[in-house]
């Protein structure tokens, strides 16, 4: 496996994390701060990038100062430049 | 679960967030290591469940980053307290119960007997209650030993006794000896086993003796099937002497019985037109409070008496039981059985006695019924087939002087 993959160097790298389970959950790890939130869009600000999620009755069932959870019916992924 | 018991233990309230940079607010909150909880967007701002001492915390985060915090509901123990601050009583009353019940643990409260058929349940309760093991006794004062001990020294058919606590409950198992003490003497008289009643042998199993019938042959009642007369031949092919020894074997044939059953073309049955509380009791122990009963019924009217014990888990049995007496009060309707019921009743008769049958040793092979209906009474008549044992012990036939021995019929055969 190349090494460079690993999470724990994305995390060394200061990556986001990302784990999506279908189109209905989306865990984002080891990001900064929430930008905005609504019921249609949620922007995370990483600290490489912003993460865009979009969607319908998005909301976030937990939000800590490691990871939050995105629940509702998620349409799409973005990532933007900060 | 237990993060949910936490949750409630410590209280949690569901916040409305507004002002100029509520998302500050909670990156802040975040930051300070809170956990927000169905965090959404409503109206204007947004809400989230926060713990109560997150809360009082996250107000001076309010004020840091200019937000607005409203609380929309709170949940949980500390704001349920709060509520019944004023209930003392009913505090109390709820801690009294408690107590109570802690108490009650401490005495036995129900003695449950398993296994005991030769012993009724009073007559082993009666014992117990003899020897000091009676309701509302202390739990620590009883030796499950010394039960089972004093059981199987005084029933000398209990063979095996258990006793064990369980909750308030002490649970007495028994085991009751129904076999025989003594081994049964083998009888040695001569004899033969001859048909009792007439039929069609289908299986001839010999164990002693010389078999009169095979499979196959009809025979009539009093007919020998195996002789316990057994001859001694010479080597000239006389017969010298007989040996007579006590015939033993298995004969399975099938006999054709008649059947015929009755039983009247109309039925009464009991609609219930009203029902009355007529008693109730309490009991507790060996003591009982009651009110009504005692009354006889008259015509037309019947009593039932039921007993609840409310029981809190499956071994904590409440040391109270409720008796209640309700008369039931009924007109009677006779009407004829339609064709179908008819049917039905002569099925259900016939079933009933083929499992008696059964218990016999004996299986219908064929039936040949007829179902009559007269204007009063239902009539079955026909014959059965049976198939199962048959022979019963007789004293030796008499072999009369000058007849040569009787051939045996065959070789044992099994079909």
């Amino acid at each position: 496996m190349n090494r460079e993959n690993t999470i724990g160097d994305k995390l060394l790298m200061q990556s986001a994390v990302l784990t999506c389970t279908g189109s209905r959950e989306a865990i984002i790890e080891n990001y900064r701060s929430v930008r905005s939130l609504t019921d249609k869009r949620i922007e995370v600000l990483t600290r490489t990038c912003l993460v865009i999620v979009e969607g319908e009755e998005l909301k976030a069932a937990y939000y800590t100062k490691e990871e939050m959870k995105i629940t509702g019916k998620i349409c799409s992924i973005q990532y933007a430049e900060r | 679960m237990f993060r949910k018991f936490m949750d409630w233990f410590r209280g949690r309230v569901l916040v409305h967030v507004s002002g100029l940079s509520p998302e500050r607010f909670l990156n802040l909150c975040a930051g300070n290591g809170f956990v927000l909880r169905d965090l959404k967007r409503t109206g204007g701002g947004y809400e989230c469940i926060m713990s109560l001492p997150e809360y009082r915390e996250a107000r001076r985060l309010a004020k840091k980053a200019k937000a607005t915090l409203r609380i929309q509901r709170k949940m949980g123990l500390p704001f349920f307290l709060f509520q019944q601050r004023k209930r003392k009583a009913w505090a109390a009353g709820f801690l009294l119960a408690l107590g109570l019940l802690y108490a009650a643990s401490l005495f036995l409260w129900d003695i449950q007997l398993e296994g005991n058929t030769r012993y009724t349940d009073d007559i082993i309760r009666s014992y117990l209650k003899a020897n000091g093991i009676t309701y509302g006794m202390p739990m620590d004062s009883i030796v499950c030993e010394e039960i089972e001990k004093a059981l199987r020294n005084e029933y000398t058919n209990i063979t095996w006794v258990s006793a064990q606590i369980s909750g308030v409950k002490l649970k007495i198992q028994i085991k009751e000896n129904f076999g025989l003490l003594e081994a049964p003497q083998k009888d040695l008289t001569p004899k033969d086993v001859v048909a009792d009643k007439d039929g069609v042998i289908t299986e001839i199993v010999t164990r002693s003796g010389i078999p009169q019938a095979a499979a196959g042959d009809a025979v009539t009642q009093g007919q020998v099937l195996i002789s316990g007369r057994i001859p001694l031949i010479d080597d000239s092919g006389e017969t010298v002497s007989y040996e007579e020894v006590p015939a033993d074997g298995t004969i399975i044939a099938r006999t054709e019985i008649p059947y015929a059953w009755q039983r009247s073309i109309f039925e009464e049955t009991r609609r219930v037109t009203k029902t009355r509380l007529k008693g109730l009791a309490l009991v507790f122990g060996d003591n009982r409070a009651a009110i009504g009963g005692g009354a006889q019924p008259g015509e037309m009217k019947y009593r039932m008496t039921e007993y609840y014990t409310p029981c809190l888990f499956d071994n904590f049995v409440l040391p109270i039981t409720l008796e209640t007496t309700l008369e039931y009060t009924y007109e009677t309707e006779v009407r004829k059985l339609t064709e179908e019921e008819q049917k039905e009743k002569m099925e259900a008769a016939f079933l009933e006695k083929e499992a008696e049958w059964k218990e016999e040793g004996y299986t219908v092979v064929e039936k040949n019924l007829n179902l009559s209906e007269g204007p009063f009474l239902l009539t079955v008549n026909g014959t059965v087939v049976l198939e199962g044992p048959m022979g019963k012990e007789s004293p030796l036939a008499e072999t009369p002087e000058g007849e040569t021995a009787p051939e045996p019929s065959g070789e044992d055969t099994e079909e």
